[in-house]
């Protein structure tokens, strides 16, 4: 038996004037809406790699805009090691 | 202009200038309430106002009223793994393979450092319980070290291409652009540019300017106080807008605004009327990236031109041609190109009883209107006037800005275009002109009714200038230069008033050209003078982002630095390395950086 795979759920909160929240990952000729919830909240899965990757992450309202940086390592190839 | 020449200006009022409102007027910084005697209007109130609106104040010294509440917060994070065995989390039972880790600022889990907060980590370890004996440990990293990487030839380009038209870049700008396609973000820059501005005007904006008449009647302390109010307005909208520059989202909009304010120049310090300055920097801001032949129209009947060229002296039988000439030779064909003396007289004529209000707000008089037949360019000759119809001759002025747009050189090429064309070119790619490229560039423009957005699009994607070799070749403005710092770290100056004296000095006093055909820039922003000004200024602004007591810049940008403020690099990376003994290598880094040559390229 071994971990197959492994995802990172991001949780986060937007400022009442955000109106969207963009995903950019390596490779992605165009960014990854996602809906905010009523409460502002948001998610994105995000499936780790064998090694690492950084996405940004962007909030996007009339008036600003914010662009964070999140990196995930995985594990390294094969996602399992002897324990 | 120099700021001594501003203040001259600002302090003597011509007398075609207009004055405030007595409701919205304000005699002083201090806020308090100043009842002025009656004047003929009856009496003036001076009510407390010294705050201003907008933001700023007059004078405008407050500078940022502190942290801005989060844009964008990670909250949590949940791991979910799949195995056919059972799963721990951190040590935690995870019988559905998923565990939900809230970031509660815990020492186990500490909350989100924010934007410009220094690298957090969380390690998670995933084992299997029972007989297995797998193990897998993730890290999750917010603000990483090194989320930009900066050899990447993307970020080069977003790099230049910041640099060149939206006074630098920040990090995140960096970050978001650099896995997306170029054209995207050119997309993004110049379709934003179209959007209003972040901040609310000041509070007087839309305001009444009182008329001339009244403010004669006012006593000497009265108009004392009008004045003072009038050159804190005037203060106010400057800080406005530098610090949309500084902070806001459209950093184009605002680079485009001060390249129309250079082309269809008037002088705030001159006209002296803050409501009028305002509506026409509103007016080309609008229109930055709009339609150029409905922008020069609009020119046409803004108070602020109307005032500056002398538009209202331009009347039958006595034409001023102040407006009718630089209507060809600045903002639309060029110097000598397509035009005569006799045409100057004629556009005049069409021109004629074009003027403002008491009030300065654009009114067209026809009984001050050339009545007969005018020609213009060679056309056929018309007329638009109607003794009947009171705007019928507006019609004879609008009837030139059309020939204008329709005029081509013996080669066949709209002029308009050339003229613009040529100019986004010095402004943008720099160096010696591609005539040709310039040429497709003119005609795609006249083939698309003069859109703006359009041109700059083509420009901004064009291998003129993306070229590698164009890169870090131009000198910044001083607005470049002391905006993009600070916008770069998204540092506010602590006084906005005295940040615009700093670049005055540096001789670009915003909405102040020095005469009617506006800066010439390049390498004219640098001479003997202004390069000891700009290096004591940046000196100033090292010193007061990092002492001992107050180390604004955050540590995790120190690697980023030579990339958000270097078009081409710092001439003298190993000496920003090096340090007076006994200085801090960090603070004494970031000056020697500030303090470098290649700074002042863009």
């Amino acid at each position: 038996m071994a971990i197959s795979a492994i995802t990172v759920r991001l949780h986060g909160a937007v400022a009442p004037d955000i109106t969207e929240v963009q995903i950019t990952a390596p490779g992605a000729a165009t960014p990854t809406v996602i809906a905010t919830t009523t409460s502002r909240a948001w998610t994105h899965d995000l499936a780790v790699p064998d090694g690492s990757v950084t996405i940004a992450v962007t909030a996007v309202g009339p008036t600003r805009q914010e662009t964070r940086a999140i990196t995930v390592r995985g594990p390294g190839a094969g996602l399992t090691a002897a324990g | 202009m120099t700021a001594m020449h501003q203040q001259s200006a600002a302090a003597s009022a011509p007398s075609d200038v207009s004055a405030p409102p007595s409701h919205a007027a304000c005699a002083s910084g201090d806020g308090g309430t100043l009842v002025l005697a009656a004047a003929a209007t009856g009496a003036l109130v001076l009510a407390g106002c010294a705050g201003g609106g907008g933001g700023g104040g007059g004078g405008d010294d407050s500078g940022p009223a502190g942290p801005p509440p989060a844009v964008l917060a990670f909250t949590a994070i949940t791991v979910i793994a799949s195995s056919t065995g059972d799963l721990a989390i951190n040590g935690a039972a995870a019988p559905a393979g998923s565990r939900q880790l809230d970031l509660d600022g815990s020492a186990e889990r500490p909350a989100d450092p924010g934007l410009g907060g220094p690298l957090q980590a969380y390690a998670v370890a995933i084992t299997e319980t029972g007989a297995a004996t797998s193990r897998a440990d993730i890290v999750v990293e917010i603000n990483p070290a090194q989320a930009v990487d900066l050899a990447s030839p993307a970020v080069a380009r977003i790099r230049h291409l910041y640099a060149r038209t939206a006074f630098g870049p920040r990090e995140d700008d960096l970050l978001r652009w650099a896995n997306l396609p170029y054209a995207r973000l050119v997309d993004a820059l110049v379709d934003g540019a179209a959007s209003g501005p972040s901040q609310a005007p000041p509070s007087w904006a839309g305001t009444r300017v009182i008329p001339w008449s009244e403010i004669a009647a006012y006593t000497p302390e009265q108009q004392e106080a009008l004045n003072d109010w009038k050159s804190e307005a005037i203060q106010e909208m400057y800080a406005w807008w530098i610090r949309e520059m500084i902070t806001g989202p459209q950093p184009l909009a605002e680079r485009m605004t001060i390249f129309w304010t250079n082309h269809f120049v008037t002088n705030a310090g001159d006209l002296f009327s803050p409501q009028t300055s305002w509506r026409y920097l509103t007016v080309l801001r609008a229109n930055c990236v709009g339609n150029f032949k409905d922008l020069v129209w609009e020119i046409c009947r803004d108070p602020a031109m109307v005032l500056f060229l002398d538009s209202d002296s331009n009347v039958k039988g006595r034409p001023n041609e102040n407006f009718a000439r630089e209507l060809m030779e600045l903002f639309t064909l060029g110097e000598n190109l397509g035009y005569t003396e006799a045409d100057v007289v004629e556009v005049a004529r069409c021109f004629t009883g074009f003027g403002n209000t008491p009030e300065q707000l654009f009114r067209y008089r026809n009984n001050r209107h050339e009545e007969g037949s005018k020609q213009v360019f060679g056309l056929p000759a018309f007329n638009f006037y109607d003794a009947a119809d009171e705007t019928s001759g507006m019609a004879d002025g609008r009837q030139v800005v059309d020939h204008i747009f329709t005029l081509v050189d013996g080669a066949g090429r709209n002029r308009v275009g050339l003229f613009i064309a040529g100019k986004l070119w010095d402004e943008f790619v720099g160096g010696n002109r591609d005539q040709a490229v310039i040429d497709a560039w003119a005609a795609s423009f006249a083939a698309g009714g003069f859109a703006i957005a359009p041109l700059l699009k083509t420009i901004l994607l064009s291998p003129s200038f993306t070229a590698a070799t164009n890169r870090g070749s131009l000198v910044r403005s001083p607005v470049e230069l002391h905006v993009g710092i600070r916008r770069s770290v998204r540092l506010e100056p602590e006084n906005y008033n005295g940040l615009y004296w700093l670049m005055a000095q540096e001789d670009q006093a915003l909405l102040n050209p020095p005469n009617v055909r506006g800066w010439i820039g390049g390498t004219t922003w640098i001479d003997t003078r202004t390069i000891l000004g700009r290096r004591e200024h940046l000196r100033w602004l090292g010193w007061e982002w990092y002492n001992d007591g107050d180390q604004r810049i955050p540590e995790r940008l120190d690697a980023l630095l030579p990339t958000l403020w270097f078009a081409g690099g710092p001439y003298d990376l190993a000496g920003a390395e090096s340090n007076l003994p006994g200085w801090d290598p960090r603070g004494g880094r970031i000056r020697n950086l500030l303090v470098d040559h290649g700074i002042h390229l863009k």
